[in-house]
């Protein structure tokens, strides 16, 4: 054992403070206030029979340069009022849970810019000929900026891919009629259940049998099989992994996450897959939620381009009902199982841990609360109109401005995923987690591709159309 | 009877505030982040090399100051 000052290497250490402070210092609680209170707001206006409308601007569909300068000119204020509700809204939420806002403030302004000019490239008529998709654009606009030519480290403040892909993920829950949920979400949970089970026992076994810790080898199962680098780190404290153990299996998970962001786009574009198919294939086989709606976003307005089957909105659903509903919430009840082996058969006396079952809600991913009542919220809200009235009004003054908002929160999490990866600065794997992960990942592709497209192909492609 | 021994949440070899870790953990806030709730409290034992939950335990535990 080492020898270590504990008073070394920073700052004394403060106890977790968990309990009701988990409400304001976690971004999956500040994702659930910020949606919510969106939603709320914009039904307060629509209810006084006004709309958010104006503050959820975007550019508009442009063929010359001169039509998308009219169009930004002419909602030049809307652009000031949106970027100030977003300063306001993530600058005070990270600056309670601890960030500086000094530091935010500049690294948003940056963000914000780019974003305005990766939609305003979206928005272009021509734009899916070179495959333009904003989630595509946007991420590889950040890997050249954070990899070749640098910014400064405090920036990351503002480039927080997680927190703007919840926040936007308790928006999409408006636009998500529950009766939709109910409908999918045990199709969506016997999917991901077979893929995730499967994928963790490939892993896992490759792994073991490859001479790896079996700590490792959860953490590695956990991130291919559950959910991304947050199913590695919430694994590698259930099971008291070694330090190195989350940083191997998080380098590998964001190495495939973004290899897959193009792949299965592309893959599904040259399939001609129906989006709501693609979408579940997308949710079963990609590795982390922001990752994983870049690439059904990017699919969705690809597919909508070329005139593939299905709608934009079905591939972010299928996708949604697939990760979030079928994969994410059950990363408790893993890491509590895994916990439950990790110290009755693996190493009884070293750490001291006794699983507790109440860890299955401590890590229980706080957005999807969210994402579930703004999901009710807006069914209840829109139920008395008919479809007729729904397209009239309830549709563009209501729920067409908080999917707008939506989109931006995504643009900004695509951006900050970009920004954020320097591929010099991860941990090196070594071959053994490399060839384990990856043979898990390509089973999972597979599978995920029999299962989407095949034994639940007809039922992904009606998703979400009248019964 | 087994002895009770104090958790790692009050050791000061235990570090679990969420920029040490994500400091400290390369990689974990490109598609993730060290403010989630799946983290729950668990941190990193600097005496030992582990990251572990805070309500872990041993007989290296050396109280907060």
């Amino acid at each position: 054992m080492n020898d270590v000052d504990p008073a070394a290497g920073g700052a004394a250490a403060r106890p977790h403070r968990g309990g009701w402070t988990e409400l304001w210092l976690k971004e999956d609680w500040w994702a659930v206030w910020l949606g919510i209170g969106i939603v709320l707001v914009a039904y307060g206006f629509f209810a006084a029979g006004a709309t958010i409308k104006p503050i959820a601007v975007a550019p508009a569909k442009w063929h010359t340069f001169g039509q998308l300068w009219a169009d930004f000119t002419a909602h030049v204020d809307g652009y000031g009022l949106q970027f100030l509700m977003w300063v306001a809204i993530f600058g005070v939420s990270l600056r309670v849970m601890g960030h500086k806002f000094s530091e935010f403030l500049p690294a948003f302004v940056f963000i914000y810019i780019l974003s305005i000019i990766i939609f305003m490239i979206g928005a272009w008529d021509q734009a899916h000929h070179y495959n333009l998709e904003p989630p595509l654009v946007a991420l590889v606009v950040g890997m050249v900026v954070s990899n070749f030519i640098g910014l400064p480290r405090w920036m990351d403040t503002g480039f927080r891919v997680e927190y703007y892909i919840k926040t936007g993920i308790v928006l999409l829950g408006a636009t998500l009629p529950f009766t939709l949920i109910i409908w999918a979400g045990p199709y969506a949970i016997v999917q991901a259940s077979v893929i995730s089970i499967t994928t963790f026992v490939v892993i896992y076994f490759a792994a073991t049998r490859l001479g790896l810790d079996r700590r490792l080898a959860a953490c590695l199962g956990a991130g291919g099989a559950v959910c991304g680098v947050s199913g590695a780190i919430a694994i590698a404290g259930a099971v008291g992994a070694k330090k190195e153990h989350p940083s191997i299996a998080i380098t590998m998970v964001i190495v495939w996450a973004i290899l897959m962001i193009f792949f299965l786009p592309l893959v599904s574009r040259a399939l001609h897959l129906h989006t709501g198919v693609a979408g579940a294939w997308i949710g079963t086989s990609e590795f982390a939620d922001a990752a994983g709606f870049a690439a059904a976003q990017a699919y969705g307005s690809m597919a909508a381009g070329l005139g593939l089957p299905g709608t934009p909105d079905q591939a972010v659903w299928g996708f949604t009902l697939m990760k979030v509903i079928g994969r994410d919430i059950w990363i408790g009840l893993w890491a509590f199982i895994l916990a439950i082996i990790a110290t009755t058969r693996w190493e009884a006396q070293e750490t001291g841990v006794k699983p507790d079952a109440a860890q299955i809600w401590w890590r229980f991913p706080k957005f999807v609360v969210g994402f579930l009542a703004a999901s009710v919220l807006m069914t209840v809200v829109v139920r008395h109109y008919s479809l007729a009235e729904f397209n009239r009004v309830a549709k563009p003054l209501l729920v067409g401005p908080v999917k707008a908002l939506r989109t931006w929160s995504f643009i900004f999490c695509f951006l900050s995923i970009g920004l954020t990866t320097r591929f010099r600065e991860l941990a090196s794997v070594g071959a053994k987690p490399f060839w384990a992960f990856s043979v898990g990942a390509i089973v999972n592709v597979l599978l995920g591709f029999l299962l989407s497209a095949v034994i639940f192909g007809t039922y992904w492609s009606n998703l979400g159309l009248p019964k | 009877m087994t002895e009770r021994l104090p958790c790692c949440r009050y050791c000061a070899y235990f570090r679990s505030e969420p920029k040490e870790i994500e400091a400290e953990i390369p990689g974990l806030r490109v598609l993730g982040s060290g403010y989630a709730s799946v983290r729950a409290g668990d941190g990193l034992c600097r005496r030992h090399g582990r990251y572990l939950p805070a309500t872990a335990a041993c007989r290296d535990y050396h109280p907060l100051r």
